[in-house]
């Protein structure tokens, strides 16, 4: 999490203790246990590390009030999402949060730090260290001045404090001179329902027009499911429609805005969620199953606040 | 200058409300501005933390949101004065603070008492503008006659840990008063005259 030119970047276990230390402040808010997951410089997305990581906060569950995961920022929203869907109507918060800049253009980063006055983290772990000891049961982001649920999370820029805004602009929390609570959460009685199954045997195509299905023939026969980011209205041309309907593994055609009914047995309509979401969500439903009458109705049902209610 | 006042208010107890007024008094009439918890301003939605340059807690009633104040305070490098009564007893948390080297000269815990509590939010303002607080710059003059065996001792220490006699000795005097139970036992008790 912090820069190459820091000695003390996570890479083992040990290194956790006087990366802390360098941040005594965050002691006065909550007694911490860190837990080492992996090290600065390993790969940290893919169905093994959700499954990881959502283990983790299952064997420790009932010991803590909240949980934070620091994540490397590329990877950290499927993170977040995986474990939305692996625990169902969770009764404490799960908060997923990083630094802003990650090492990837060093000089860039060294512009950056000055103007944001660090590297991010800091701030971004004492906000998430308060909200974890606070009436959140979500799984959601802090980054700069803003709590959101991941499931509503949009990638929207680069090198900013706020790298993330909702898709339907609202957001859990703000943070201004404390954490101000935006929407109220109902906070279920019982510990949530744990499925922690993930089918990473997946396609996902962007639909562009003119696009003809027969370059996807092949790979769409080796994997268990298939994403297509369609476009609105119609979605795609007669004849992609047709070749959808002789293949016989499950289809999501997707769009933000809206996809039509296709009245094709392997087709599932998704509409106002991020593509993130409907993806991970999907995976989620493929692990559990392969029934696409049962997947439908996973894809229909809402889970975590997951449908953009206003676009 | 604008700084942050934080405290969680007990409405049963009137002399907290009366200190609170104290405190407000004394930065208006030093041309402070002052953002708190306890009188919201229709402006004050447009300002973060950020934009504060020293938090002022009165922490006559702990509360969970005067510890996530205190810790972004001082990420930010931002001057803390935790006010406590004269009698109450240091949050534990904070003692952890206390004897952090890194915050030492910015985060001030003081026991007020009526006569008191100007005098520190006078240091506070002190180190906000200074940097330091210039109340515990020495000052007071003492002359000392020891032994040559004391002197061969403090030259030899001095030396060890590449500090000045003087330094050494008044570093001694500190880490006492700091560990002395007994006279921290006493800053803390109520006076009757006050």
């Amino acid at each position: 999490m912090l820069s190459e030119k820091d000695p003390l970047a996570v890479h083992q276990a040990s290194d956790i203790n006087g990366w802390l230390k360098k941040m005594p402040e965050i002691e006065i808010m909550a007694e911490i246990e860190p837990v080492f997951l992996i090290g600065e410089g390993h790969q940290t997305s893919g169905k093994e590390f959700w499954q990881k990581i959502n283990n983790l906060i299952q064997s420790r569950y009932d010991d803590f009030m909240g949980f934070i995961v620091i994540n490397r920022v590329s990877d950290i929203l499927f993170n977040a999402l995986a474990a939305t869907f692996a625990f169902n109507h969770l009764n404490k918060p799960v908060i997923f949060t990083g630094s802003q800049l990650p090492i990837v253009d060093k000089s860039l980063i060294d512009i950056k730090r000055k103007s944001f006055g660090g590297l991010g983290i800091k701030a971004n772990l004492i906000n998430a260290v308060q909200i974890a000891t606070m009436d959140f049961p979500v799984v959601g982001l802090m980054f700069g001045n803003a709590f959101l649920r991941a499931t509503k999370a949009v990638r929207s820029a680069i090198y900013s404090l706020n790298i993330f805004t909702s898709a339907d602009n609202k957001y859990l929390a703000k943070i201004d001179f404390g954490i101000s609570p935006q929407t109220k959460l109902n906070r279920p009685e019982k510990n949530p329902e744990f499925v922690n199954d993930f089918e990473d045997k997946v396609l996902y195509v962007k639909y562009q027009p003119g696009l003809t299905f027969e370059d996807y023939k092949e790979t769409a026969g080796k994997v268990k499911g298939l994403v297509i980011e369609s476009l609105p209205v119609e979605p795609f041309n007669a004849e992609f429609k047709n070749e959808l309907d002789r293949i016989k593994i499950p289809v999501v055609v997707y769009n933000k805005y809206y996809v039509p009914d296709l009245a094709i047995d392997n087709v599932i309509a998704v509409r106002q969620m991020t593509k993130e979401t409907a993806l991970v969500k999907f995976m989620w439903a493929l692990g559990q199953t392969d029934d696409i009458k049962k997947i439908r109705v996973i894809m229909n049902q809402d889970y975590a606040g997951e449908f953009i209610k206003d676009s | 200058m604008k700084v942050y006042f934080y405290s969680k208010p007990e409405p049963e107890k009137e002399s907290q409300a009366e200190n609170h007024l104290k405190i407000f008094e004394f930065f208006r009439e030093n041309g402070v501005d002052v953002v708190s918890n306890l009188r919201k301003r229709p402006d004050d939605d447009e300002l973060s933390f950020e934009k504060m340059e020293g938090l002022v807690v009165e922490g006559s009633k702990s509360a969970p949101e005067a510890g996530y104040l205190i810790a972004t305070a001082l990420s930010q490098e931002k001057p803390v004065l935790y006010l406590l009564p004269k009698g109450s007893i240091i949050p534990d948390q904070l003692r952890l603070l206390i004897n952090n080297k890194k915050f030492k000269k910015i985060f001030l815990l003081d026991f007020y008492g009526q006569k008191t509590l100007n005098n520190f939010l006078i240091d506070f303002i002190d180190i906000i503008e200074t940097g330091e607080l210039r109340r515990q710059v020495p000052t007071i003059k003492f002359t000392l006659r020891f032994t040559p065996r004391a002197d061969r001792y403090m030259t030899w220490l001095s030396r060890k840990k590449n500090i000045s006699k003087a330094d050494l000795l008044r570093k001694m005097i500190d880490e006492d008063i700091k560990n002395d139970e007994e006279y921290q036992g006493h800053l803390r008790r109520p006076r009757n005259e006050e």
